[in-house]
């Protein structure tokens, strides 16, 4: 029997997420003090009326909702999605306010692409836009990529066992440490270490490529952000490319690949277990696939005709396949180049790279690489059991922080969410056909809407239905939650209209 | 007496000179110059086989920052819709007074250039290696400064915020 949601539900609901949004108020104080230090005051006045706006919200909505019970499961997951609609309409606040964007709603996609960590974009005129909205844009990534409820648990949630459902609410299935909070701490330690460390080198790099000091940091402090959160959002149109650079694409590799990592294989090599790295079914599975994408990718083109030297093909081959399946859609092509250069097959390979995505735990998006892991060892378990003598125990092992003898229930649980994805990446495909788009445009568009990737064939453009736009939107969020959430608010909606007292 | 000059000889000179031109100039020239007019940038994108290796006009606004690499410099030139990678030799490019930004409207500049669909010498970048480029108008600052209403809105907002925080403040005491 569905039971319907009670008034302490709600206000349950309710007063959590006030805890988690007001962190997105403080968070827009950094854009309106580089608008003031910029000489941006019209900008830094946008984030000082939306940091109001969500500081009001949050305060209404908590004093309302007051209440001292902790969150169950399902309340957790709720807050959660409810988190993330929110969190997405309060930021597109300032952005909109900056006349660069053609409709409310195109803001709205920014910021969930940018709390997604997808990096698909619909702003206008990106070239001009001020320092302070564009630092916004950047900072979604790196906010959404390391949890909104991160924010909330480092900074205003106290460490209940409601803490940890909010956690895990945002796809985080690891602890990190026996203490989520403690686990929050770290995601931001690791995260500010390695921001301080990229924004030097990226800096530098940009300052020797011929860019001023402040614009070359600016634009450091902005790609750091959205490519160690793989969201791929960079601050001027030509995205990478701009910069025209062997180095800063090399360095970008790195960061992205960085990003793609678990936080716990961060945490293992943090505390000195270098053997992880190779010993880890995430990262062999992560890279094997990538040879194989790149290698397949590689063989194509060059026998094409299209690239040929071993530089071209790092720089424009192996860059965008690694940036596809580190879902951080960072791009020195223009979008159409997929469709006339890189042709049928080359796409599907990259669609192929995005839709299988990074390690869990991590700011990636897609199915993931631990899930691939278990899939293809269940896989070969099954294999064994075939040519094994009927008696023998079959038994089949994974390393992932420490040797896991596979289990029917994780198998389960991994072809489920797989399946789970590859329904999503087709439910945006249909919605692009029907809306009149190519087969394979829309599934490329869609896969990289709904694996948080943003890499783009074109179809994602101002002038696209604003039906296909909140397709996009729908797709960014419940690729980024992987699914439990969503199904949870669904769930709560039914037994809002169908439960019983 | 016999004429100064000989009719017969000037026109067959005449005609081998025009078969030269059309079996020559002409065919050069149209391999290499593709129009008089500036190709849109999305002319470019689009059908870039159509404009590779070829002599092309492109015009549009310089973006962002001029990127000094030692003789040559990069400039990003923006032509409404999107921004093309110009490699031009630094003398040319140091005559850019405006790079468009915030609050900036770049230098409008006119490029005369050969088109690469994968440049070979960068790495497979789409670009315009530049031969010449002009001025066409000179960019400019254009300032905005803080609006009225939007510092009408702000401090209405600062005083709902500071009432519900001293509301909240009082109810606690």
């Amino acid at each position: 029997m569905v039971l319907k949601p009670t008034i302490e539900d709600i206000k349950i609901i309710g007063y959590y997420l006030s805890r988690i949004i007001v962190g997105l108020s403080f968070a827009m104080i950094f854009p309106a003090i580089i608008g003031i230090i910029f000489g941006e005051e019209d900008a830094a006045l946008d984030f000082l009326i939306a940091a109001a706006i969500t500081m009001i919200f949050t305060s209404i909505l908590g004093r309302i909702c007051r209440t001292r019970k902790d969150l169950d499961w399902m309340h957790g997951m709720v807050v959660i999605s409810v988190s993330w609609l929110a969190a997405m309409a309060l930021n597109a606040i300032p952005l909109y306010a900056s006349g660069h964007y053609m409709s409310f709603l195109d803001a709205c996609f920014e910021t969930m692409s940018g709390l997604t960590t997808t990096g698909l974009s619909l702003v206008q005129d990106l070239d001009h836009l001020s320092h302070a909205h564009n630092l916004w844009r950047h900072l979604g990534p790196f906010i959404g990529g390391q949890g909104i409820a991160i924010i909330a648990l480092t900074f205003f949630i106290k460490g209940t066992a409601g803490a940890f459902r909010i956690y895990v609410g945002e796809a985080r299935d690891e602890r990190l440490l026996p203490n989520v909070i403690h686990t929050a701490r770290f995601i931001w330690k690791v995260s500010f270490v390695y921001l301080t460390l990229g924004t030097l080198i990226l800096g530098i790099a940009g300052i020797s490529l011929g860019l001023s000091p402040m614009s070359s940091f600016f634009h450091a402090v902005c790609l750091f952000m959205a490519g160690f959160d793989t969201a791929g959002f960079a601050p001027q149109s030509q995205n990478i490319l701009y910069y025209h650079s062997v180095a800063f694409e090399a360095i970008t590799i790195v960061f992205m690949i960085l990003g793609t990592f678990n936080f716990n294989l961060h945490y293992q090599i943090w505390i000195g277990n270098f053997k992880e790295l190779y010993k880890n079914i995430e990262v062999r599975a992560f890279f094997i696939s990538m040879t194989l994408v790149f290698l397949v990718v590689a063989v194509l083109l060059s026998y094409s005709g299209i690239y040929s030297g071993a530089i071209i093909i790092f720089r424009k081959i192996f860059y965008h396949i690694a940036s596809a399946h580190t879902t951080t859609g960072y791009m020195t092509i223009y979008a159409k180049q997929f469709i006339t250069d890189w042709g049928g097959l080359g796409m599907l390979m990259v669609i192929c790279a995005m839709a299988l995505g990074g390690c869990i735990c991590s700011t990636a998006g897609g199915i993931k690489m631990l899930r691939i892991g278990i899939i293809f060892k269940a896989f070969w378990q099954d294999v064994k059991r075939i040519t094994q003598p009927k008696d023998a125990i079959i038994s089949q092992k994974f390393h992932h922080i420490k040797d896991i003898v596979l289990s029917d229930q994780q198998a389960r649980a991994a072809i489920m969410i797989t399946v789970s994805y590859i329904v999503l990446y087709l439910f945006g495909t249909i919605a692009g056909m029907i809306l009149g788009y190519p087969l394979l445009d829309s599934l490329f568009e869609s896969t990289s809407a709904a694996a948080n990737v943003g890499l783009s064939c074109g179809v994602t453009d101002v002038s696209m239905p604003a039906a296909l736009k909140m397709v996009y939107i729908i797709q960014m969020w419940m690729g980024r939650l992987e699914f439990m959430s969503v199904f949870a608010l669904a769930g709560f909606f039914i037994a809002a209209l169908k439960g019983k007292r | 007496m016999k004429p100064k000059f000989n009719i017969k000889k000037i026109s067959r000179f005449a005609r081998i000179i025009s078969a030269l031109f059309f079996l020559l100039v002409i065919p050069c020239g149209l391999h290499n110059i593709y129009a008089d007019e500036p190709v849109p940038s999305s002319g470019l994108i689009s059908d870039p086989k159509k404009y590779d290796g070829k002599i092309i006009y492109y015009e549009g606004e310089v973006i962002g920052d001029i990127m000094k690499r030692g003789e040559h410099a990069w400039i990003n030139v923006n032509d409404g819709s999107n921004a093309m990678g110009i490699w031009i030799k630094t003398p040319l490019a140091d005559g850019i007074k405006y790079a468009g930004g915030y609050k900036l409207k770049g230098d409008i500049v006119k490029i005369t250039g050969v088109f690469n669909r994968i440049c070979t010498v960068h790495g497979g970048d789409m670009d315009i290696h530049a031969t010449d480029m002009q001025i066409v108008t000179e960019g400019r600052e254009t300032p905005k400064n803080a609006g009225f209403e939007k510092m009408i809105k702000a401090i209405i907002l600062a005083v709902i915020l500071l009432f519900i925080v001293a509301a909240g403040v009082m109810k606690k005491r």
